[in-house]
């Protein structure tokens, strides 16, 4: 069960409009295709200022880097409505989908980088308002995480192309 | 062929099929030459609905090959026990043995012994094994008697009957995979006769009975059966065919996200025609960086196996179990700041690599003893030390289509290029040269090379820092240096149309170590 009802949805809203906040998808309404859906587009995290969720795929303490790559994260519904797929497709009844880019973005990771997880779904470790971690994530801890190439979802914060904030993204 | 061991890879726990040859092969030079080539290209197939080949030894007492354990039934397993597969069941299987096909292809292999008992359910999910080593039995005379030909009949295309069946081609593999879908939908195989030598006969001259099978696949199947090579797709057309048949392959695919992006991936993985004529090569330019290399390629290996004998039969335990689409399940997607692939139906996203080069991660530092290194000093810094051409790790990526390669290039020292391969798979691909007075664009092919074209260009002198960009697109390859287009050369080997981008550096005329740095590096499928 979702215990944090509607921080998957604010997630994906902050993600889509973070770097196009005119294409932020639109609310979630019906099971029909929408037709005129706005499309949500992959954050260019290598450049500028951006918040968006994005899937960690390895950390370097030693270096102070990250591989990333941006990614889409929706809840079901908004996702079958950005993506004009029928409402009867499974994924549009998930709490969460993601689209990925198959883009590998390195960054250099601040030194007063914020890491920040959600300690396995710890209410007091999520934040409210973001539906992303608040408790600090321990260096080697995050990198002991993002060891499986599958990676982790973050959502992370860029200021002029460098990592500054790097919070876990809670999952129901 | 010979014995197959169940083993474990002491260093991971994970465990392997091990296949060993059998002796009376192993004393022959021709069968142990034909089995390393044939072992070196399968290596090279990616694991996609593929049993992943991990290593082999084609010059050890016995000669053997250890692949990917596959822990689930065949496909002739389950269709005798269960019947004929579901609608569902059936598409997956269509859409997981192309894929494999299409990635088998794609890396210069022809499988050539595709049947029912090759294709194993992993979770659910199909995976062609032994492709590749066929030939190497094949071709030696006194094992091929009409008993022992490779290849269940009833599963061989027409062209296979031949006396000379050299000229067999991918587009066998395509009609098997034509028998092999009939026989997973109906129960019985498209030209099912009371014996081996009325099945080919009917083969050679009957069409297919596919009646069981529903719409469209039935129409693709019998597309595959034609009786002329040339009339059937090739494996990656049959793909595209199947991603975009209808609704039950869409269904299919949605319900099995794994399945789509191994489908996407081997769309991805190069869609050269195996079994064309390969060019000769042989370096026809001896002006340029002399050959001796040092490469830091991976070294594959399973060290030691604790082998634990069980005959082949015995080896895969049962297992129906499926996979639930999981939350990576994806549909297409509309790019846009990253210029990932535009939308459209069902449409294949290749992958992208973005790094500055002034940290080590995505590439990584490494010393030869010889001098030679791949380090970073701001930028990544590769010198050449004792030998002459250094090519350094990277990601592992493999390109195909059109893309772009981007990245600032700095020749260090004088009399110093760098280069940039790409399309490189093995020990082959196509490698450009930026030096201080031209850039060449070479095609290598384990180590035999051949210039594509050159042109005089002094925009590298030491000390600047350019941007280079190579575009290819189709067929053609554009080089351009700034904003300025300076080289344009066909790319048409039809081998090389996927694999790595490379970077490296090679002497040209410079006393000492050579030494070029490259930064800003922008790999993207288009």
């Amino acid at each position: 069960m979702n215990r944090f009802p509607g921080l998957v949805a604010a997630l994906a809203l902050l993600t889509a409009g973070c770097s196009a906040p005119e294409e932020a998808p639109s609310p979630p309404a019906t099971s029909a295709p929408v037709s005129a859906a706005p499309t949500p587009t992959f954050t260019d995290v290598s450049r500028g200022d951006t918040e968006s969720v994005v899937k960690l795929l390895k950390y370097d303490r030693q270096a102070l880097a990250v591989v990333v790559e941006p990614t889409v994260f929706l809840d079901g519904t908004a996702f079958c409505a950005a993506f004009r797929i029928p409402g009867t497709d499974r994924r549009c009844e998930r709490d969460w989908v993601t689209e990925d880019s198959k883009i590998k973005v390195t960054l250099p990771v601040g030194t007063r980088a914020k890491l920040l997880t959600v300690r396995g779904g710890d209410p007091e470790c999520i934040d409210e308002r973001t539906g992303a971690g608040s408790c600090p994530w321990a260096p080697a801890e995050l990198a002991r995480q993002t060891a499986p190439a599958d990676g982790v979802l973050i959502r992370l914060t860029t200021e002029d192309g460098t990592a500054t904030r790097i919070a876990e993204v809670y999952l129901p | 062929m010979g014995t197959v061991f169940l083993a474990e890879d002491e260093r991971s726990g994970r465990l392997v099929a091990v296949k060993a040859i059998r002796p009376e092969f192993a004393d022959e030079d021709e069968f142990r030459a034909r089995f390393r080539s044939e072992v070196n290209r399968a290596r090279q197939v990616p694991p996609f609905c593929t049993a992943e080949v991990l290593d082999a030894d084609p010059e050890h007492t016995t000669p053997y090959l250890v692949v990917e354990f596959v822990d689930g039934p065949s496909l002739a397993e389950v269709v005798e026990e269960q019947g004929p597969l579901t609608a569902g069941n059936l598409h997956s299987v269509a859409i997981g043995v192309a894929t494999a096909l299409a990635a088998i292809h794609g890396a210069g292999v022809i499988h050539r012994d595709l049947k029912p008992r090759n294709v194993l359910f992993s979770l659910g999910t199909p995976k062609v094994i032994d492709f590749g080593i066929a030939r190497a039995f094949e071709a030696t005379s006194q094992h091929t008697r009409t008993d022992q030909m490779v290849g269940t009949v009833a599963y061989m295309a027409p062209e296979r009957f031949d006396t000379d069946s050299r000229g067999v081609t991918a587009a066998a593999d395509v009609f098997a995979w034509g028998a092999v879908v009939a026989y997973a939908g109906t129960g019985r195989t498209p030209f099912a006769a009371d014996s081996p030598a009325a099945t080919a006969a009917r083969i050679l001259t009957q069409p297919p009975e596919v009646s069981g099978l529903p719409e469209p696949l039935r129409d693709l199947v019998t597309l595959t059966l034609a009786k002329e090579p040339r009339d059937r797709p090739s494996a990656h057309e049959l793909l595209e065919m199947l991603l975009s048949a209808g609704p039950q392959e869409s269904l299919t695919l949605s319900q099995r996200p794994e399945l789509r992006r191994a489908a996407e991936a081997a769309q991805h993985s190069g869609r050269h025609p195996t079994g064309g004529r390969r060019r000769g090569r042989t370096r026809t330019d001896q002006a340029g960086p002399p050959r001796r290399r040092l490469r830091w390629l991976p070294v594959a290996g399973l060290a030691a196996f604790a082998a634990l004998a069980l005959a082949g039969g015995g080896l895969y335990a049962m297992s129906t179990t499926d996979t639930e689409a999981g939350p990576g399940a994806a549909t297409p997607l509309s790019g846009a700041p990253l210029s990932v692939a535009p939308p459209a139906p069902r449409a294949v996203r290749g992958p992208g690599i973005v790094d500055r080069l002034d940290r080590p991660i995505q590439w990584t530092a490494h010393t030869l003893g010889t001098g030679g290194s791949c380090d970073f000093d701001h930028e990544f810094v590769v010198t050449t030390g004792e030998s002459n051409e250094v090519q350094c790790p990277g990601p592992t990526e493999s390109f195909a289509g059109d893309q772009s390669i981007a990245v600032d290039v700095t020749v260090r020292r004088p009399g110093s290029c760098a280069l940039v391969w790409f399309r490189f798979a093995g020990r082959s691909g196509y490698r450009l040269s930026a030096c201080e007075s031209l850039v060449r664009l070479d095609l290598e092919d384990d180590g035999a090379d051949t210039t594509v074209t050159k042109v005089a260009s002094g925009a590298f002198r030491a000390g600047h820092r350019e941007r280079l960009r190579i575009d290819l697109r189709g067929q053609s390859a554009t080089v351009t240096i700034g904003s300025t287009p300076v080289l344009q050369a066909p790319i048409t080997d039809p081998r090389l149309v996927a694999g790595q981008v490379l970077l490296g550096v090679a002497t040209a005329t410079a006393e000492g170590p050579a030494q070029v740095s490259f930064a800003a590096a922008e790999f993207r499928s288009l």
